[in-house]
């Protein structure tokens, strides 16, 4: 008889924690959405690193968003991606100090040293081993283009404050006296090296000027599509990562350290193929000989280039 | 014995009532999970593609923004079509949107999407403004036709949702009937079976009390009948074993009263022989004298009392006691020999002969 009230008991009980057990089951609130910062640890001072539109902008943040998660778990703060518009953008950004580091073309990387005194760090090679560019002049195959006198009268696309899509054409034209007059072409200003492209395959444009990487990636995934190269240029740094005069040596020592070394661990390696390089190599100012080369040609017509400021002077040989 | 049959009478009442409430548990908590799939579902459903609506909104307003000056910076914008992107996804996941009539709607808004990105993207950065007239034209055609298929896929989700809701609804009242009535009958059935335990208990229990009171009125003929096979069967035996106990003794009072009685009976018919002797002699020598007469009479009249309160003793039947002084109890003979049955006594009428019952402690 006891050992029945015991079992009857314990069924109880079993079945009360059951009961409790099943009625506690309730939905689950959607999660969040979450921040678009990737926070090694929420409660550091966000660090900031600003990107210009070179091609997709979707893709490209998409890109550094992963290079900035990896490098948010190196340096042990929060590292926040910004988009700007323009790279004239960028450098305020950085004079303002509103963002810490800047991915930037070589044009750009010459401004901010010119300007604010930022510096190059380090620069990524792609798998092909490239680590720099030129730029490039181009028109449709079928077009009658066949020289950059040619040009004139014709629209041509470019993208605004870079090497390869304004400084060289500039100078190029500027050499030839077609720069902002009836006999040039006309400029199109458009946003990334990709619309300069996709423009002028789509016979929007009739010339356009780029990187030589990105048409030549336009290229291998659009095999129909027939360009043809009227000029090229001289080779010049890869987009690099920039930081202002003011970084702290030891951020930069840990930067300059969490990007060489990524290569050597999977989740580098990982990282890497995301961004798109197999590595990053250290760059300099003095690596940018053959744009300072460009700015000099261009030398009293910097304002009439449409280009900002005055133009960037070349540092002493020995500077860093 | 009884704490068993009572857990044989409850048990089945306890499971009753536990299978009952895990019915009604289980029943309204499948409601609640299917109130939840409604709300996380289908109005869930409504609610997101309200929402890829208003991304569209947002993204026109983020670049306007741009063109604007207001907004240095790409990244609500991009934020803003990334969200799009997701919302049209979370949409495509849902178990609504698998329906043939509206699977199509949402696959030309997913097809759609990547070309308004092409155009947000172009429109975010191009400076030309003939290329951005253009670019503008493709974005908002691109927004209109993504709008066309969106409203027809807001509505059928509403459509379904109320449908769904108002399923719901049905199954619920059926629900709350249902229980009702399961209540109603676990209710009287929990009626009759605590009825029947009130009745396991009760009875015997009534019995006692009956038979207790027979025997506080001195009935100790008085049997209780409990056949069950539990205490009350035990303390029903045990009641009886009283009552014979308690009569055997009464029995037993009653032949030593009788015994009592005769050695009296026997000695006091000598004695008041020889009394009566005794006063026929006097009452010859007296001769015709009246108050000789009389007194003759009366001592007569005592010895006859005499020997019928000694013959009453020898017919009590039982001992019914009443107060000869406070304190002191006494036998009253008129009840003792009474029969219960009839009310006749055997005793004499004390008034007749002025005869004071006997005193017995």
């Amino acid at each position: 008889m006891r050992l029945a009230r015991v079992f009857l008991y314990g069924c109880l009980i079993v079945l009360t924690l059951a009961l409790l057990f099943w009625l506690a089951r309730s939905p689950r609130a959607p999660d969040p959405v979450a921040p678009m910062i990737a926070s090694a640890a929420v409660d550091q001072p966000v660090f900031r690193i600003a990107i210009v539109p070179e091609r997709d902008i979707f893709a490209q943040r998409e890109r550094y968003q992963a290079l900035g998660e990896y490098l948010a778990d190196e340096i042990d703060r929060p590292v926040e991606i910004l988009t700007a518009v323009s790279y004239a953008q960028v450098i305020e950004d950085l004079a303002s100090r509103r963002v810490e580091a800047a991915f930037l073309g070589s044009l750009a990387t010459v401004l901010a040293s010119d300007r604010v005194g930022a510096f190059p760090v380090a620069r990524p090679v792609y798998p092909d081993g490239h680590d720099r560019y030129c730029s490039v002049i181009f028109v449709p195959e079928a077009s009658a283009i066949t020289g950059m006198e040619q040009l004139a009268g014709h629209r041509l696309a470019m993208v605004r404050t870079t090497f390869a899509g304004h400084l060289f054409p500039a100078a190029a034209l500027l050499k030839l006296r077609m720069w902002n007059t009836p006999q040039g072409p006309q400029p199109a200003w458009v946003g990334t090296h990709d619309e300069v492209i996709s423009d002028v395959a789509a016979g929007r444009v009739d010339a356009g000027a780029v990187k030589n990487l990105r048409l030549e990636a336009f290229q291998r995934e659009h095999p129909e599509v027939k360009l043809r190269r009227l000029l090229s240029s001289e080779l010049v740094p890869e987009n690099s990562l920039v930081l202002p005069a003011a970084t702290a040596p030891d951020r930069v020592a840990a930067l300059r350290q969490a990007l060489m070394s990524m290569h050597e661990d999977d989740a580098g390696r990982r990282v890497l193929g995301q961004f798109g390089a197999v590595r990053f190599i250290p760059c300099a100012i003095k690596d940018y000989s053959a744009l300072y080369d460009v700015v000099e040609q261009i030398g009293a017509d910097w304002p009439n280039a449409q280009l900002p400021g005055t133009p960037p002077v070349r540092p002493a040989a020995n500077a860093p | 014995m009884l704490r068993r049959k009572l857990l044989i009478i409850l048990s089945p009442l306890v499971a009753l009532l536990a299978i009952t409430a895990v019915a009604a548990v289980w029943s309204l908590q499948k409601l609640l999970t299917d109130l939840d799939h409604v709300n996380t579902h289908a109005w869930h459903l409504v609610e997101q593609v309200n929402a890829l609506s208003m991304h569209a909104t947002t993204i026109e307003l983020e670049l306007h923004r741009l063109h604007a000056g207001d907004e240095q910076h790409l990244d609500r914008l991009i934020e803003s079509v990334n969200a799009a992107h997701a919302r049209a996804q979370q949409i495509g996941e849902n178990y609504v949107l698998r329906d043939p009539q509206v699977a199509s709607l949402l696959a030309s808004v997913q097809q759609r999407l990547p070309e308004l990105q092409l155009h947000v993207g172009a429109l975010a950065t191009t400076e030309d403004a003939d290329l951005r007239r253009l670019r503008m034209r493709q974005f908002l055609e691109a927004g209109i036709r993504i709008s066309h298929d969106t409203v027809p896929l807001s509505q059928f989700a509403r459509e379904h949702a109320k449908v769904e809701q108002d399923a719901l609804l049905r199954r619920f009242r059926h629900v709350v009937l249902v229980l009702t009535l399961l209540f109603l009958i676990v209710i009287n059935i929990s009626v009759i079976i605590l009825m029947r335990m009130a009745g396991v208990i009760l009875r015997p229990m009534a019995k006692l009390t009956e038979a207790t009171r027979q025997l506080g009125n001195g009935d100790f003929s008085y049997r209780v009948s409990l056949p069950e096979h539990d205490e009350f069967g035990q303390l029903g035996t045990a009641f009886n074993d009283l009552a014979q106990r308690l009569s055997e003794d009464e029995q037993r009072k009653m032949e030593v009263l009788q015994q009592t009685a005769r050695t009296l009976n026997h000695e006091l018919n000598n004695c008041i022989s020889i009394i009566e002797m005794q006063l026929q002699l006097l009452q010859r020598r007296s001769g015709e004298r009246a108050e000789m007469e009389n007194r003759l009479r009366q001592i007569r009249g005592s010895m006859q009392r005499m020997t019928s309160t000694v013959e009453a003793l020898l017919r009590v039947r039982r001992i019914v006691l009443t107060d000869y002084t406070p304190g002191i109890k006494m036998l009253d003979l008129e009840k003792s020999v009474r029969n219960e049955e009839s009310g006749d006594t055997a005793c004499p009428n004390p008034d007749a002969t002025d005869a004071k019952p006997l005193h017995m402690q």
